[in-house]
């Protein structure tokens, strides 16, 4: 049995589509059976009638402003391609501006080594560097180097020592790029001979003759009366600085890249 | 998806100068606060996805925006006349005659221009715009169970409204 005065509520609902499931069954099944309420139904259905009704009785002029928004809107639309057009443009220049930097960056960090062996060359030969450590062992030498750099180098043995066509001299640390970089004191044909060796992320080899030698690149290059090989190897930079004419560079090559090289 | 919401707002444009004429109650007001309305959901398009209810959400700007005007001009916002007297159930007009007769229509329109705004924004919201009582809610911002009781308190008031009207003319 329904309430009457809930009812009158459930007719709205009803009339608004927003009466569901049972209550709708119900209603329904009640509306079958009383007269009364049928009537307020009709009513009911009638006033809202009339009130959907009034929306017609809303009459604007409205063609000028539809027309008037229409244009805006594509007016927007234009804007928003045109910002996203300097978006995409700003986001390019500045991919560049990113890269171009790093670039400058990267580079600017990387010192060219060849200009820093001649200076420390230079200097040793005059007595202004002396060395740290005076060996001509490789293994001494090493050792002295090892907790004292951030990478890992070690002084390799002539295959043959018996005919090793240098000595060594002994060793030193020298300042690079705020950090240190190892520099071994050599002497060859009775002459001086200094090789200096930092990591290849912070010292470029560089020099106007390249000669590629078991997968490897060296670079040749003569600066202030001094002769200059260059190299990277597995993540160092190497620099070897001699003033001796008619050098044979195979000669020290060997020692670390023939296949009978022993590490220290 | 944006041409999508773009079209909807054209296709809406009518509906929401109705309103705002309903509610503002003068054609260059509601002109300025349709336009208002539009510019601000091209502005705001890319916070809808492609189920947004965009007419509803059209509604909901508008109604913000004239809320705010309101404010402004240190009128207070939505108020209800909360006593309504007991009015018969007899509705005994039907929808053909409101049509033929100009006189009953004009009658019927007068009472809903003079109820409380929020009688006659949920009225417009409802039975111009079919839009449900859960579209209302967000739109009003409130309970579906305030839309309900508010819609029925609407409809007494204007047959309330309605009644007086007509007889004092009779």
């Amino acid at each position: 049995m329904i309430d009457h005065k809930a009812i009158k509520i459930w007719i709205n609902l009803y009339l608004d589509g927003e009466l569901v499931g049972d209550e709708l069954e119900l209603f329904k099944q009640h509306i079958k059976e009383c007269q009364d309420c049928l009537k307020i139904l009709k009513q009911q259905r009638d006033f809202i009638d009339s009130i959907r009704a009034l929306k017609d009785e809303v009459k604007v002029q409205s063609q000028d402003l539809k027309a008037e928004l229409i244009e805006q809107i594509e007016k927007f639309k234009t804007e928003k391609r045109k910002t996203i057009k300097y978006i995409a443009f700003a986001s390019i220049i500045a991919f560049l501006l990113i890269l171009t930097i790093s670039f400058i960056y990267f580079y600017s960090n990387r010192t060219d080594l060849v200009k820093i062996a001649v200076e420390n060359h230079m200097r040793q030969v005059r007595g202004h560097l002396p060395l740290e450590i005076v060996s001509s062992s490789e293994a001494e030498i090493s050792n002295w180097f090892e907790g004292k750099l951030k990478f890992n180098f070690r002084l390799p043995r002539y295959p043959d020592p018996s005919n090793q066509p240098y000595r060594i001299k002994g060793a030193r640390l020298v300042a690079l790029n705020n950090d240190y970089a190892a520099l071994v004191s050599y002497e060859m044909y009775n002459r001086p001979m200094t090789l200096l060796v930092a990591p290849s992320r912070s010292a470029i080899p560089y020099g106007k003759r390249k000669v590629n030698f078991k997968d490897i690149d060296f670079y040749l290059d003569t600066r202030d009366g001094f002769n200059i090989l260059s190299w990277t190897d597995k993540g160092l930079t190497y620099a070897l600085v001699f003033d001796f004419e008619n050098f044979d560079w195979k000669k020290p090559c060997i020692v670390c890249h023939s296949q009978e090289t022993n590490e220290m | 998806m944006f041409e999508k919401i773009k079209k909807e707002i054209i296709d809406s444009i009518d509906s929401l100068l109705r309103y705002a004429i309903v509610m503002v109650g003068n054609e260059e007001d509601a002109k300025d606060l349709v336009q208002e309305t539009c510019y601000k959901a091209l502005k705001n398009m890319s916070s809808l996805d492609e189920n947004s209810n965009v007419k509803a959400w059209l509604f909901t700007i508008m109604r913000n925006l004239w809320i705010n005007q309101r404010k402004r001009s240190q009128i207070s916002p939505v108020q209800l006349d909360e006593t309504i007297e007991d009015v018969s159930d007899e509705w005994n007009i039907n929808p053909e005659e409101l049509l033929i007769n100009n006189e009953v229509r004009q009658i019927l329109m007068k009472a809903l221009n003079e109820l409380p705004d929020a009688y006659r924004e949920i009225l417009v919201l409802r039975y111009f715009e079919d839009f449900s009582y859960n579209e209302i809610s967000k739109i009003l911002n409130c309970p579906v169970g305030t839309v309900m009781s508010r819609l029925n308190r609407a409809r007494e008031k204007l047959k309330e409204t309605f009644l007086k009207i007509y007889e004092k003319n009779q």
